[in-house]
């Protein structure tokens, strides 16, 4: 089957790419190390480190507060890093920018981390591409149904979860169909209830071993390949054309 | 270039303190692209454009729509236009017709937003349950000037009467929460766009004693 | 609101039972469970907790959202700063930063639906965010500390009225929008 290169309109809300590594460096001094590393093109900030204690809940049940990790983040004008523990988490900085800006923008982020000589290997890859479908019934949209034992009961809504194994990928599929939203109205400022659909899919690569950043890159595009072998297989033919495919 | 005569004071005019619930302020602000003044995120006017650093935040010039129309937020006055014209003044001040270029210009890069008088005018803020309680009431007050009749300000009274009998703290506390209520007050009901006015009846403007 | 007198009820027959402060622990969570899934009736229900609407945020993949709204808020903030150097004197650009960051995260963890930032020439921060059909205004005085903590004013809209107003200082400020919207306070970094 040919895969579309685009599609417009795309309806993604996160494109997530996740990598996870090894040192032997520990994560407190690497991250001074990849701070360092990055140049002024790339801003770097943290989210405060907030003891939480939630201001509904009295005083006296101090048990409550929970502390929340900082968070530390590197962001230029298109992508997000969250730089977590062995991990790094790319989003986009904005809406979805393209899969090939996208894979420039990881892999110049990438090579600089490989720079620093302090990544001992690559274990890991998490490629998860969330679609939101405003006022759209996802049965016109993805080749899915549902029905249990009454088959005359139609669902209001509909909330599916399959994990499974795909050319030796591990797959989180998540299905939500006509899930009522409560969201800000512009016009009249008043919350209305909207109905939205929502396509999860993510595809992982586990157990890798992976040394140098050109075989990461290969290995994340192939995960890519498949996100969308898995996207587009379970597409409406329909609702694929209205998505003006570009080949 | 004539000046709009229309908008300027008149002998026949008196004060309009008549009911204007279905009309409109119009406010203009320095920008090219109207556009750009909308918040993206919240599709809210950005209070940058409410008001400048230099103006009163507590005392908003503003015009009524109908007579003043959009096209006149243009008319901007040099130095000497300054001088002469951007004083207060008795609606039925006879005012010479100001000249253009040597006492007003056309400034072309600006925009304008709107405000329901009725979302605003006698609009309460009530401060009750705060550390210092206090009540600030938004008015919308007519206030000719020789440039433009059609002028009327957005104030703010409270609770508090003359603030200048208060300590320094508490004038600072109630200048904060008025310059809040006034950017939070405008940021809401603010639209962009000519909203349909009803034609003020000349009851309301012309005097007819 | 009937939700939080309940909650009052029920907090304070908890302490006066001081023996049940583990239980209460427990059922506190559940109810801050169920008023964060915007449900609108008793506390510990063990039936029809698929709530009949979701708020946004309880699905939108919030940690992936709440980082975006971040940075955005952050970005929005250095540049504003940059074009605007002379509205908060003499203070550092570190400390405006930190300050600044201690109230965007407040806000996000209430994940509002919208947000903006913008500074204005009184040295503060006027944020902007909409959540559940409320429209939300709350100043953050970054300069001029009011009693050793940051003052804060918020003003709460549904529609066009005009549901509260209050000066005080920045705990106190959130605690009062609590009355109104549940922050998804237990929120707790993804990891590995």
């Amino acid at each position: 089957m040919e895969l579309p290169k685009k599609i417009s309109p795309d309806y993604i809300k996160e494109a997530v790419i996740e990598v996870r590594y090894t040192s032997q460096t520990s994560p407190e001094i690497l991250l001074g190390i990849f701070y360092q590393a990055f140049d002024d093109s790339w801003y770097y900030t943290n989210r405060p480190n907030q003891s939480v204690t939630p201001s509904s809940i009295p005083s006296f049940v101090q048990e409550l507060t929970i502390r929340v990790g900082t968070e530390s983040l590197l962001y230029n004008d298109k992508i997000n890093i969250s730089l977590l523990q062995n991990s790094f988490v790319f989003t986009c900085f904005s809406n979805y920018i393209g899969w090939e800006d996208y894979i420039k923008e990881i892999e110049k982020a990438l090579r600089i981390f490989e720079s620093t000589t302090r990544i001992k290997q690559w274990t890991r890859i998490g490629v998860r591409y969330i679609s939101e479908y405003p006022e759209l019934d996802l049965q016109s949209i993805i080749k899915f149904n549902f029905s249990f034992g009454l088959p005359e009961i139609k669902s209001n809504s509909t909330s599916f979860k399959s994990e499974f194994t795909y050319k030796n990928c591990k797959v989180i599929l998540n299905l939500k169909n006509h899930i009522p939203i409560l969201v800000q109205n512009s016009a009249t400022k008043n919350g209305e209830v909207v109905y939205y659909s929502i396509s999860d899919i993510d595809v992982i690569a586990d157990n890798l071993k992976i040394e140098n950043v050109d075989e990461l890159l290969i290995e994340i595009k192939e995960c890519h390949n498949k996100e969308k072998e898995l996207f587009f297989g379970i597409i409406q033919e329909n609702f694929l054309k209205s998505l003006n495919p570009q080949y | 270039m004539n000046y709009p005569i229309e908008i300027l004071p008149n002998p026949a005019y008196k004060l309009i303190e008549c009911e204007l619930s279905d009309h409109f302020l119009i406010r203009f602000f320095n920008c090219n692209k109207p556009e750009e003044a909308i918040d993206e995120n919240t599709g809210k006017l950005k209070i940058e454009h409410i008001c400048s650093p230099r103006e009163q935040i507590e005392d908003l010039s503003h015009s009524l729509l109908g007579v003043y129309k959009p096209e006149h937020i243009e008319i901007s006055f040099t130095d000497l236009g300054k001088q002469k014209f951007l004083h207060y003044c008795n609606p039925n001040e006879d005012v010479q017709t100001p000249i253009f270029e040597d006492e007003y210009f056309f400034a072309k890069s600006r925009s304008f937003w709107c405000a329901p008088i009725a979302k605003l005018n006698n609009r309460q803020f009530e401060y009750s349950k705060s550390e210092q309680p206090m009540t600030a009431t938004c008015m919308v007050v007519h206030t000719p000037m020789r440039w433009n009749y059609w002028h009327f300000s957005l104030r703010w009274k409270t609770n508090f009467g003359e603030l200048s009998q208060l300590d320094e703290r508490a004038r600072k506390n109630v200048a904060k929460r008025i310059g809040q209520a006034a950017r939070v007050a405008i940021t809401h009901f603010a639209i962009l766009g000519i909203p349909e006015t009803p034609i003020l009846s000349e009851e309301c403007y012309i005097d007819n004693n | 609101m009937a939700q939080e007198k309940h909650y009052e009820d029920f907090i304070s027959f908890m302490k006066n039972n001081s023996a049940k402060k583990t239980l209460a622990y427990g059922l506190d969570v559940e109810y801050s469970k169920q008023m964060r899934k915007g449900s609108s009736s008793t506390i510990l229900r063990n039936t029809g907790e698929t709530q009949s609407v979701i708020p946004k945020d309880s699905y939108s993949f919030s940690s992936f959202n709440s980082t975006r709204q971040f940075i955005q808020l952050e970005k929005s903030f250095r540049s504003q700063i940059d074009k605007n150097p002379g509205y908060f004197g003499d203070q550092s650009h570190y400390i405006l930063q930190e300050k600044m960051k201690t109230s965007a995260e407040l806000i996000l963890s209430y994940c509002p639906e919208n947000i903006s930032l913008q500074i204005t020439n009184e040295g503060s921060i006027f944020y902007t965010f909409t959540k559940k059909g409320y429209s939300i205004y709350i100043q953050h005085f970054l300069i001029d500390e009011y009693d050793d903590s940051d003052e804060a004013i918020l003003s709460i809209f549904r529609g066009d009225d005009n549901l509260l107003n209050y000066g005080g200082n920045l705990s106190s400020v959130f605690s009062e929008l609590s009355k109104f919207i549940v922050p998804n306070t237990y929120t707790v970094l993804e990891q590995v």
